[in-house]
């Protein structure tokens, strides 16, 4: 990966590094001036052992997310890098007719089937002006290509494939890319066979092959080859270029200039851009592809995109590690209040405070930072090789693999976020009151100054230094000035921050911005929730009570982010990214807890209330409900890391379970099970195949297809307005059976046109009209979705209109004229009917007629992959291809469930930090109140009945968490269903059964996490610990 | 102040283990205290009180010897029996207050009223709380946390606590030792007053002379043990507490003997 969170890798790992040390070294210096601070930092550390490893597990949690999304991606990288490299070995550049589509082995997104030009064959004499150009400085090789695909037999074992690369190999110039060995040497009839192919056919040296190109032709198999380079990578025979000329009756003409660029297999890439230079004036019209550095971009790209996957959803994980940190300082510092106290009492400044701290949080960091990483690089070894099971094709061998780099990353950033946390924690926790400290008082917080004083006071200052001045106490007015003036400045702008006036003004900013020049929906939207935020600071300067003021607040970011606000007027047009779902969790939980705070007295009420009528639960629930209730601080920051974590778990969960329905298996089929397409050498007719299948059916090999349909399919050229000339696009010029029998899903309908049915009449009735593919359409704002630029798209339709103009495109004939259709219909997410859908008419008129594709649907209960079978048997000889359409598409659908469960599983990871955040606020509790464990037990509590109040206030908590977490998520999700697939038709359908079952595990791991600690308080002896304090 | 006895024990022996030393905190105590009485229990610091008004009220358990409470031998219940006996017999005072801080003046006050087997409804708790509350003066602080409240104020928040379930017995373990003198006496005034009215045994450490000078008796402690010379007793004492000792309280054990 060359970029992690968009920032280069290198860069960010040399930032991290300095940072580090920097850390690192600022520590080891405090720890050489200050001795004692350092000293009572490190000795806190085995004081309390089992504190101490939960703390360095909680802290160890962010590291281990960071370093398993970046090991992740390293893991795709490396695979598909290597894949690249083994397929292509010593292959630089391709010069072939048209752009060739570097498409990531590893891609699990939508995006347009390659496209092809019509023809591509050109002239040999270009492979001699390209061998002219290797210099041995940017080329060393270069080998010229004729490469068609046919279906090949072996006689003797009778094995067959429909789809082999027929490739004839020129003589090579330079030294970069030797030919497969034996291939000069082969006789007339002779031909190599490549590894996969061999495999395939389970041929060996001697046996005869049959190429069908119309007349079978026999040739003998000479030698074997290692697959890859000019081998290729997929099923291969191999022979000398001039007889592949002459067997394609293509004298002079080739396909194909393969080149290599001085250096190796891995090197050659990084020159493509100057010898793309030096070629192209020899390519003339043809386009030089430089192959490897574009697929190499791919794999970067799709390691990038997995990584942004993992890290997008992970990052909640993450914010809930940063809280995890806070609270146990937090809690750290309560634990130790009287002896800050104490410590101050005796003269220990409150930098020293601050060292002790800094001092053991970085104790506490560097082991943590190191257990993550190493825990972080065994669950990127198994979530990848989960995922590599769930996508691996023959193609790509997925090898886990984590770079150093990326643990140093991880390890790093690991640190750097737990330690500004603990420093940031550490300075608040440094103020204390001594006394206050030392006898556990609470005292008031001072009020804030009034904003007038605060406006005033650095005039004030500036004054009393000129004063200073004029009275010649130049220090101290040059300290006044310097220092006292600047800092009453920051004062007033604390003062406004606080207020809200700050925020109101940065909230405004950024709504603007975003609107008018980001045009991003997260950045309005992060604008929206500042003001949002503002407006309750300032509502309560102008003392509107506190809870109304916040309750408002809280209510409005929940509603702005769950309600569909952002769909109104110029809104709609804004663009969205990944790291949206993340900001609009944050403020939705953000909201949900402000909630909590202002109003945690009602919600103590309602308890009592709801319990009250049970007298015997309510000493107990009464005491388990008060104490989170009066922790208001810290049961928010324990709430806010259960609600994101089980917010980011349900709203994926429910996201996935409903957009998983996007790859519509009936509308994306059009309801055929099989598709079936014929090899241009060896055309089959629509009456041969109708009677091909009469045969199979007579004969009791298949059952009667429920529907038969065909389409002449043909790559072309076409151009929408907004293009300014024409790109390579493709035509299914479809017959009467096929408007009448498919099911295939509109995405979108013309004005005018009011049903499917109804387009589907029209296109038959009217040559001229066409339905476009999904994947043509405008889908900025999709993430998943790779755009080929070199194809034909139209950016007046969006994939989200469900009904637009009928736009008018040009499409190129055979002949070169370019003809006039209208798009009346943009399909759904349908792969294999990419194209321009129209009447075989309408193909006709473009020159283009015969059908080369068949549709069937089975009957309810017939096997598809038979049927398949004995229609691929059947034509043999023609060499036909079927695809199992509803079976792929289902699969699909698995494969990116599957991903999904696996990102579920990922993120529950999260989990952890909130039950270890229990379990920290448990093991305190029971530590805290052990005076007041000992006045319960005193007045009648039993053991029992102690332990419950720890039970049920865990449960208390992570119930709250609970109803946040999944409210939240169910009413975003809703929210985004009804944006996005409630008018495509598609349910709402949250996994219940999954969600029921995270919930259980919630509450059972949440009340495992309790009871143990909770188990203590029943050997408390109550005369004990009522002398405890 | 009736003869008949409440609190009865013999022999009664406790230890500390701290696992290094061993700690005799009772060495035989043997003591009588009758229905009604406010009795004192004073002498040096470590010299058992707290320990003795733990055992006594079943807070710790004893190693050997005999606690009879109202007839009953405290040291033969189980934890579960005891402890309910706690809630319906017993009630405390304790000089840190010890009011759970997240719960409202009567809410801490109605704890044990939920807690008794007496099945007072939620309702009834509450009224009988508020009543309690009135009885010590904070009628109208009734839904205040404990920290909104002075020292004084809590302390009568817990002895409104100790008295709501109208326990046979209240034990005081310093209950003025936080609090300034007037505070202090208002307290001693209200636990008399409560002592009088209701005919409730107050057991009260304290190592205040000025409050021991309030019961109807002081037992003095020395070593783990009940003394019976107060003088020796006052040997052990600190030069403070003696030099704030008026001669009158020195000789109240035997002046405010119980005339039974």
């Amino acid at each position: 990966m060359n970029t992690i969170f968009g920032i280069p890798a290198n860069i960010l790992l040399y930032t991290l590094l300095a940072l580090s040390g920097l850390i690192v070294l600022g520590v080891g210096v405090t720890a050489l001036r200050f001795p004692v601070a350092f000293r009572l930092g490190i000795r806190n550390l085995p004081r309390r052992k089992s504190q101490s490893f939960l703390i360095i597990s909680g802290l160890a949690l962010s590291t281990l997310i960071i370093t398993s999304a970046l090991g992740i991606g390293d893991t795709v990288d490396y695979s598909v890098k290597s894949g690249v490299y083994d397929n292509l070995g010593g292959i630089d550049m391709q010069i072939a007719t048209s752009k060739l589509k570097a498409q990531s082995s590893f891609s699990f997104g939508s995006g347009a089937p390659a496209t092809t030009a019509a023809d591509n064959w050109f002239d040999a004499g270009v492979a001699n002006e390209v061998a002219g150009q290797v210099d041995g400085v940017t080329l060393d090789a270069s080998v010229a290509a004729a490469i068609q695909t046919l279906p090949v037999v072996n006689s003797q074992t009778k094995l067959s494939e429909a789809a082999v690369e027929i490739r004839g190999l020129g003589g090579a110039t330079g030294n970069g890319l030797p030919l497969p060995e034996g291939l000069n040497s082969l006789a007339d009839g002779e031909v190599l066979v490549n590894q996969s192919l061999a495999t395939a056919l389970d041929a060996s040296i001697g046996n005869e092959l049959m190429i069908i190109k119309g007349m079978p032709q026999t040739f003998t198999v000479a030698g074997i080859v290692p697959d890859g380079e000019l081998a290729g990578s997929s099923l291969a025979v191999i022979l000398p270029l001039e007889r592949a000329q002459v067997f394609f009756g293509k004298p002079g003409q080739i396909t194909a200039v393969f080149v290599s660029n001085q250096g190796d297999s891995e090197t050659g890439a990084a020159l493509s851009d100057k010898a793309a230079s030096q070629l192209e004036p020899i390519a003339g019209s043809l386009v030089v592809n430089p192959v490897k550095a574009e697929q190499l971009d791919a794999a970067a790209t799709s390691a990038e995109f997995i990584t942004t996957l993992f890290v997008t959803f992970g990052t909640f994980s993450i914010v809930s590690g940063i809280l995890l940190i806070f609270l146990i300082f937090s809690v750290l510092a309560a634990e130790r209040k009287s002896e800050m106290g104490m410590s101050r009492a005796v003269g220990l400044q409150r930098a020293d405070l601050v060292r002790q701290f800094v001092t053991e949080g970085l104790a506490y960091n560097l082991l943590a930072a190191a257990l993550g990483a190493a825990l972080g690089v065994g669950a990127a070894i198994l979530l990848a090789s989960a995922i590599a099971s769930l996508l691996s094709s023959s193609t790509l061998s997925v090898t886990p693999r984590v770079s150093l780099r990326s643990v140093a990353i991880g390890y790093t950033l690991g640190l750097v976020i737990s330690f500004v946390t603990v420093v940031f924690s550490a300075v608040r926790n440094s103020r204390v009151n001594i006394i206050a400290a030392i006898r556990n008082l609470n005292l008031p917080v001072p009020p804030r100054l009034p904003q007038w004083t605060l406006f005033l006071r650095p005039f004030t200052v500036w004054k009393a230094a000129v004063q200073k001045a004029g009275q010649g106490n130049y220090g101290e007015a040059l300290r006044l000035f310097l220092f006292a003036g600047p800092k009453a400045v920051l004062s007033f702008w604390g003062g406004l921050w606080a207020r809200g006036p700050v925020l109101l003004a940065l909230g405004f900013l950024f709504a603007w911005v975003g609107v008018n020049v980001a045009k991003q929906s997260g950045v309005y939207g992060l604008g929206v929730s500042m003001f949002l935020i503002g407006l309750g600071q300032f509502f309560q300067w102008v003392r509107i009570p506190s809870r109304w003021a916040y309750t408002f607040t809280g209510l409005s970011l929940i509603l702005y982010w769950s309600l569909p606000t952002r769909e109104i007027g110029k809104l709609k047009d804004l663009g969205n990214n990944p790291g949206d779902f993340f900001i609009s969790g944050m403020f939705l939980v953000g909201g949900a807890i402000l909630l909590f705070l202002y109003n945690a007295d009602t919600l103590l009420n309602v308890f009592a209330a709801l319990f009250g009528r049970a007298r015997s639960l309510l000493s107990v629930a009464r005491v388990s409900v008060a104490y989170p209730v009066s922790a208001k601080g810290r049961t928010a920051t324990t709430l806010a890391m259960f609600s994101l974590i089980i917010f980011t778990l349900v709203s994926t969960a429910t996201i996935t379970n409903t957009f998983s329905n996007f790859l519509d298996v009936e509308g994306g089929s059009g309801g055929y099970e099989i598709l079936v397409q014929t090899n241009p050498f060896n055309p089959v007719s629509a009456d041969k195949f109708t009677s091909g299948i009469d045969q199979l059916v007579a004969d009791g090999k298949i059952e009667q297809p429920a529907a038969l349909a065909s389409a002449v399919f043909a790559p072309v050229k076409a151009q929408s307005p907004n293009m300014t000339a024409s790109a390579n696009y493709a035509i299914n010029g479809a017959d009467a059976a096929f408007f009448e029998t498919n099911n295939l899903a509109l995405n979108g309908i013309a004005k005018g046109y009011t049903s499917a049915s109804e387009v589907w009449a029209a296109l038959q009735a009217d040559p001229t009209l066409i339905v476009v593919d999904g994947f043509s359409v405008e889908r900025s704002g999709d993430p998943t979705f790779q755009r080929d630029e070199s194809a034909f798209y139209i950016s007046a339709i969006r994939a989200s209109d469900t009904a637009f103009d009928p736009l008018k495109v040009q499409i190129t004939g055979k002949d070169g004229t370019a003809h006039e259709f209208t798009v009346i219909g943009t399909l759904g997410s349908a792969p294999a009917f990419y194209g321009a859908l129209m009447s075989a008419e309408a193909a006709k008129s473009l020159g283009y007629e015969g059908a080369n594709r068949y549709f069937v649907r089975l009957e309810s209960g017939a096997d598809a992959q038979i049927t398949a079978n004995a229609i691929k048997s059947t034509f043999s000889t023609a060499g036909l291809q079927t695809s199992l359409l509803k079976e792929q598409l289902e699969k699909s659908r698995a494969t990116v469930r599957s991903v999904f469960y696996l990102i579920q599983g990922f993120v529950g990871l999260g989990l952890l930090i909130g039950i270890a955040a229990l379990g920290v606020i448990t093991i305190r509790a029971v530590v805290e109140r052990r005076q007041q464990i000992g006045v319960l037990r005193a007045i009648g509590f039993q053991r029992g009945m102690v332990q419950s109040v720890f039970l049920l206030e865990s449960l208390f908590i992570a119930g709250l968490g609970t109803v946040i977490g999944y409210g939240l998520a169910l009413t975003f999700a809703y929210n985004l269903y009804l944006q996005v697939a409630a008018d495509q038709g598609l349910a709402f359908l949250p996994p219940w059964v999954v969600l029921a079952g995270i919930g259980a595990a919630i509450f059972a791991a949440s009340l495992l996490t309790a009871w143990l600690p909770s188990r203590s308080t029943s050997k408390i002896v109550i005369a004990e610990a009522l002398r405890y304090e | 102040m009736s003869t008949d006895l409440i609190i009865h024990t013999q022999s009664v022996v406790k230890t500390y283990n701290t696992g290094k030393v061993i700690v005799p905190a009772l060495r035989g105590v043997d003591l009588d205290i009758f229905r009604g009485e406010m009795v004192a229990i004073m002498g040096p610091s470590g010299c058992g009180k707290t320990t003795l008004l733990n055992t006594l009220s079943g807070l710790d358990e004893i190693d050997s010897g005999l606690i009879e409470i109202d007839g009953r031998n405290l040291s033969k219940m189980d934890d579960k029996t005891r402890t309910r006996y706690r809630a319906e017999n017993m009630g405390f005072v304790f000089q840190f207050y010890n009011l759970l801080p997240v719960l409202t003046a009567a809410e801490n006050v109605e704890m044990p009223l939920l807690l008794s087997e007496k099945k007072v409804s939620a309702k009834e708790a509450r009224r009988r709380a508020q009543e309690a509350l009135e009885a010590v003066g904070l009628s109208t602080q009734a839904n205040q946390l404990p920290g909104e409240l002075s020292g004084g104020q809590q302390q009568r928040v817990t002895i409104a606590r100790a008295l709501v379930n109208a326990p046979a017995i209240v034990w005081a373990d310093e209950p003025t030792g936080d609090l300034d003198s007037q505070t202090s006496q208002d307290i001693m005034d209200l636990m008399r007053r409560l002592n009088q009215e209701n005919n409730q045994t107050f057991v009260i450490v304290t190592h205040s002379p000025e409050i021991g000078a309030q019961a109807d008796r002081i037992i003095w402690m020395r070593d783990g043990r009940i003394e019976d010379n107060p003088a020796a007793v006052a040997g052990a004492l600190p030069a403070d507490l003696l030099v704030r000792t008026p001669l009158d309280v020195q000789a109240s054990p035997l002046k405010l003997q119980p005339s039974f």
